[in-house]
This record gives structure tokens, C-alpha cells and sequence, in this order.
């Protein structure tokens, strides 16, 4: 079993990935902001916010799974309104939890 | 299905990637290139091609267009499939094969969904110059 990070260190670690791969400031990255609509990430850039949440938090995150979580056979506007930072922090903090339990 | 002896469109997708963007994400995650955007096989090639031109930083050069092309195409060919409702998929269920010719193979997901959508094959064209990389991919059924 290992430590959990506290949920304000996981916020802050996403929060850094998204301003950091977005070159965006971090009080953009609010926990409503959707990441294609709002913030304009493309998909390198997800892929860019992916590998640095999973550096920062040392977890490793599948897009496939990723998407699942999202919600199955949705159209790609429930997708992008379903992918907020909120999204990405409650995933992480669940990935994380299963890590901890595991 | 074949129209006047032609392969039938069953979708098109462009992708325009900017290669200083490319060059960013390879300089701060080379480690993370392969199995999750790459497969092991593009990957190979393109480890060959900085060996060959023994160049290990992310400036414009051909594995920067290599690695350009090949995330280009990806989300071209996704976007091809034309998929009413968006599989969940990983970058490496999408290789593309080639140079100049370049071929297209599709697994997992992507690949059930190529089936439902009709589209058993693709056929993709990319450009790529010093500031973009363009790619244009359609799904074809014959």
C-alpha cells in the first residue's frame, strides 16, 4: 500500500500539467473548464497533459480507459463536454485511490 | 462497394500539426514516445533515423517530420472513420506504414469501428514543410 497524495497536491499537479502543456496561465485551468471547447487543446496537447500528470503524480494513465471513463459511445460534442478539469481530477484521484488500495 | 469501377469514399479527415509543438512535446516526454504514441515498430524507424542522421535534440529534422507525420496521420485517420459516436481508442491502435507511400493499419477499437463504419481500408497523403505538418486521409471501400 502506498501514500496517497492529498487531494489539494493532486489539483495542483493537474492543474500545472494543463498551464504548463497549454502555455496557458494556471487561473485559467478552473475546475469547470472543458479542454477542447474552452481551453482549445488539441489531442497532442492531451497527450502532452497525460504524460506530465503522470510523471508529476507517478501513476500511469491509458487514454483508452480514459475515454471509457468518459462515458461509451458518446458523440464527439458529449465527449468534449464530458472532458473537463474536473473530469481529469476526480479520474486521477480514483486511479490513484486504486494504486493506494492496491 | 465499387461506383464506375472506383473505390467508394466512405470518409476524409485532415489533421495540420505544428511541428515547433511536435518538437516541444518530444523534447519533454521522449520517454513516453513509445508504446503510447508510437508502436514499436514506428518507433524503431524512427530511433533509426536520429541514429542515422546522429542528431539526439528535438531540432527540425527528419525524425521531427517522421514523428510530425506520424501523429498527423493518426488523427486524420481517426477523424476518416467517420464514427457517429467516438471510440475509445490509444494512439498506437493507429500505425502508419512508409515514407513516401504510406499505409495505414488499424487494431483494437479503432478497428471494430472501422468495420461498423464500412471503411476496410484507408489512403492518406501528408506534407510536411518547416512551420506544418498537413495530413489528408480518406476511408475507402471497394
Amino acid at each position: 500500500m502506498t501514500n496517497l497524495p492529498a487531494r489539494e497536491q493532486i489539483i495542483e499537479a493537474i492543474r500545472r500539467a494543463v498551464s504548463e502543456a497549454l502555455l496557458i496561465p494556471q487561473d485559467q485551468v478552473i475546475p469547470s473548464a472543458r479542454l477542447v471547447s474552452d481551453l482549445k487543446a488539441e489531442s497532442i496537447d492531451v497527450a502532452d497533459i497525460r504524460f506530465r500528470i503522470e510523471d508529476g503524480l507517478k501513476i500511469r494513465i491509458d487514454q483508452r480507459e480514459m475515454m471509457v471513463a468518459l462515458g461509451e459511445n458518446l458523440t464527439a460534442e458529449e465527449l468534449n463536454n464530458s472532458f473537463t478539469v474536473q473530469f481529469v481530477i476526480d479520474y486521477v484521484t480514483e486511479k490513484l485511490t486504486q494504486g493506494a488500495r492496491g | 462497394m465499387t461506383v464506375g469501377g472506383c473505390d467508394m469514399v466512405t470518409g476524409v479527415g485532415t489533421d495540420i500539426i505544428d511541428i515547433s509543438r511536435v518538437r516541444r512535446l518530444w523534447s519533454d516526454h521522449c520517454d513516453h514516445l513509445e508504446n503510447d504514441l508510437l508502436t514499436a515498430s514506428e518507433y524503431k524507424r524512427f530511433r533509426a533515423i536520429i541514429d542515422d542522421t546522429n542528431c539526439e535534440s528535438a531540432e527540425p529534422n527528419r525524425a521531427t517530420w517522421f514523428l510530425a507525420t506520424r501523429l498527423a496521420v493518426k488523427e486524420a485517420a481517426f477523424k476518416a472513420l467517420g464514427a457517429p459516436r467516438i471510440p475509445a481508442f490509444n494512439w498506437c491502435d493507429i500505425e502508419v506504414l512508409g515514407d513516401s507511400d504510406l499505409s495505414i493499419r488499424v487494431s483494437g477499437e479503432l478497428g471494430n469501428a472501422m468495420k461498423e463504419t464500412n471503411c476496410p481500408s484507408f489512403v492518406a497523403s501528408v506534407k510536411c514543410d518547416g512551420r506544418f505538418c498537413l495530413a489528408f486521409v480518406i476511408g475507402v471501400t471497394t
